[in-house]
């Protein structure tokens, strides 16, 4: 049993994770191959600062919202554990910060110690009247994907440097399954007007004394495009920037100007922190997650393909729940194939 | 009286921000430092600077949260400014959690701090030996830099500092018209308080920046509060110790208990050892004393004795130590000019 994930950002290697831990032991012939044309720190995923929160709103989609709690308790259960720190893993409280009063976000019982900010904090944010205080999870990049891939080694899985032109391409080269966690660009794969960039850019700079993550809302611009400040292990990012339908990764001047003087407006002592890096990266936007078996045919080839693609902004919030609905697509795969039956006594 | 002369002992947070007070509140006045250590070498230097409030059972509630909330609202202000960072004031957010639930449930400080309110049963579940938590915002106050930043708030106000051992208070009536005794723990030699006493306190200063967030130990040994490049864990409280050197058996206790309650620490890199003597004593010495030999007087005000709260109230006792100080001034310019007649 042969199977291809195409794509190494959060999305790739954690699906690949999960489905490798849940069934080589029922497959032994399970052979997995990585195949991307971008590893970290390339990725979209990389240039993420690693904030668990999802939007304000689930627009109904409950589904996501389990996945998003999945996700947490997932890595929430990781904390205690020694192979947090090298996960890039760690606690971290904030600010969400809104010109008027809004309705409390699908999460609030998924984060820890949720509550509306009192008049003294808002004092620190002028220009805001009201707000939320929580204590969330930073899952670092930079730190979790080369985790990721050491494990993923560890278990025998490949890793190829290399840009998947089609699923016939792989399917031809003898895979069974393949995953698509190509993200923004799954649609040079197949297809998809549903998927557009969001364009983001963010500057890195070095603020040790910022000790929480504060996003501020502006519910006439959307989502991300207000500053926000979260600091990670060793940088702090300053970001406020989505564009949809943009594909340009280079980084703007505008752009920076925007996200320099909203943040320093914000944090005032932010005007002498040390910028270290700037950076712009696409978000894999979709009106909901593309989560779903397509057997996908054409002349002579007919490949599974699980499609998990399309998480926008909140790639690193949602990835595992979406890593074991995944997993349990493929495990109806495998059912179809006769693969995975339960142990028969032996008479 | 032209322009008094005010010598202020002892260059820790209580000096420096005493000098401070006193330059702001009488501009006429001469003011200097004096003091044997400078940062980083104070026992201001090694304390983590959080301000949660010690109890000092000789002082009324009510003045020890008047001058916790002068304190916070002054430090809540340079947080918010540029200066911030150069001053090493920063907001943290936290818990502090027990083992069996305090007879206080709510602390007199828990109005001044920001958020105050229980620990939800999910937040408790991260610390399973604890029944019982508080959550809370507070402000850190990171040394070297804040006394640093007091260092240069007090050149550009025209105070001077001098690096000199004053052995005895009566040595400076020559030179000054008042000293103000900020000396902490070395107010036990140099004006012979047997009140005062060491509570020697071992910390250490780690590498751990995924740390974002503090945990405190209701009982007050253990803690782990993450400053600007470096999280102190602490700590000791041993009463009458006068050992500034290291203690290892203590750097592995406070090591051991610290990864208990945040395991990642496990990983914490370049562990540095430091000790402090925290200057102890039922309450805070707030007041004025005039000295006098051969009929020549020195007006002192005395400002030690913070012990474990010098940072949570040093502001406060501060402009309590300059009102005072105003006062000398007032009864030597009363005496001066009786004594033209």
């Amino acid at each position: 049993m042969r199977v291809a994930v195409i794509g190494a950002g959060v999305i790739g290697l954690s699906t690949a994770l999960c489905i490798h831990e849940q069934y080589h032991s029922l497959v032994p012939s399970l052979e997995m191959e990585v195949y991307a044309d971008r590893y970290t720190p390339h990725t979209t995923s990389d240039g993420a600062a690693g904030l668990w929160q999802p939007y304000l709103s689930d627009h109904g989609n409950l589904q996501e919202t389990l996945w998003n709690k999945e996700t947490f308790d997932y890595l929430l259960g990781h904390l205690g554990s020694p192979a947090a720190k090298e996960m890039g893993l760690f606690l971290i409280s904030g600010y969400n910060l809104f010109t008027q009063p809004v309705p409390d976000p699908s999460w609030k019982n998924i984060v820890l110690g949720f509550r509306n900010l009192t008049p003294k904090e808002l004092e620190l944010f002028p220009g805001y009247s009201y707000g939320w205080f929580n204590t969330a999870l930073m899952l670092e990049c930079r730190s979790y994907l080369p985790w990721l891939t050491n494990r993923l080694m560890q278990r025998g899985v490949k890793f190829f440097h290399k840009k998947v032109e089609s699923f016939q391409e792989v399917s031809d080269n003898g895979m069974d399954v393949v995953i698509n966690c190509t993200g923004v660009r799954a649609g040079e794969l197949q297809p998809d007007p549903e998927l557009q960039p969001g364009r983001g850019q963010v500057i890195k700079v070095l603020a040790p004394w910022v000790k929480h993550f504060i996003i501020t809302h502006d519910i006439e611009s959307g989502i991300y495009n207000s500053p926000y400040i979260i600091p990670g292990s060793e940088f702090t990012v300053l970001g406020g920037i989505y564009q949809h339908g943009n594909w340009n990764e280079e980084n703007s001047a505008q752009d920076h100007k925007t996200i320099w003087e909203n943040c320093c407006r914000l944090l005032p002592a932010l005007q002498k922190a040390k910028i270290v890096q700037e950076w712009s990266g696409l978000r894999p936007a979709r009106p909901w997650v593309r989560l779903e078996r397509e057997t996908v045919r054409h002349e002579h080839f007919q490949a599974e393909v699980i499609h998990n693609y399309g998480h926008g902004g909140f790639g690193i919030t949602i990835h595992w729940g979406c890593a074991m609905a995944a997993a349990r697509l493929f495990g109806s795969i495998l059912q179809e194939k006769k693969l995975a039956s339960p142990p028969q006594p032996r008479l | 009286m032209a322009a008094p002369k005010v010598a202020v002992v002892g260059a820790g947070v209580i000096g420096l921000s005493t000098a401070l007070c006193i330059a702001e509140t009488c501009p006429s006045c001469s003011v200097m430092v004096l003091s044997d250590q400078f940062s980083p070498n104070t026992t201001s230097d090694v304390a983590a600077g959080m301000l949660i409030p010690h109890t000092y059972p000789g002082t009324p509630i009510h003045v020890q949260k008047q001058w916790f909330k002068e304190t916070f609202t002054y430090l809540f202000a340079i947080s918010n400014s540029a200066e911030a960072s150069e001053a090493g004031i920063h907001l943290v957010s936290g818990w502090q959690v027990f083992k069996n639930t305090p007879k206080e449930e709510l602390p007199f400080w828990s109005d001044v701090v920001l958020g105050f309110r229980p620990m939800s049963e999910a937040e408790l579940q991260k610390f399973p030996q604890h029944r019982f938590g508080q959550a809370f915002t507070t402000l850190k106050c990171d040394c070297p830099p804040y006394l640093l930043w007091l260092e240069k708030r007090l050149k550009a106000t025209g105070v001077q500092m001098y690096t000199r051992k004053v052995a005895d208070l009566w040595e400076l009536h020559s030179e000054y018209n008042i000293v103000v005794n900020c000396a902490g723990i070395g107010a036990h030699q140099l004006v012979g308080d047997e009140k005062l006493f060491p509570v020697r306190g071992q910390v250490l200063k780690v590498h751990a920046p995924w740390v974002k967030n503090f945990i405190r130990d209701g009982d007050g040994l253990t803690y782990i509060y993450p400053g600007i490049h470096r999280v102190t864990l602490g700590g000791t409280r041993e009463k009458e110790s006068w050992s500034l050197s290291p203690d290892p058996g203590a750097t592995k206790g406070i090591f051991d208990r610290c990864c208990s309650l945040e395991p990642s620490l496990r990983g914490a890199q370049d562990i540095k050892v430091k000790v402090g003597l925290r200057p102890s004593r039922q309450c805070v010495r707030l007041q004025r004393e005039v000295l006098s030999q051969g009929g020549v007087k020195l007006p002192v005000v005395h400002n030690y004795g913070h012990g474990a709260g010098g940072f949570s109230v040093h502001r406060g006792t501060a402009k309590e130590a300059a009102r005072l100080v105003g006062e000398c001034i007032a009864a030597l310019q009363g005496s001066s000019s009786r004594a033209k007649l």
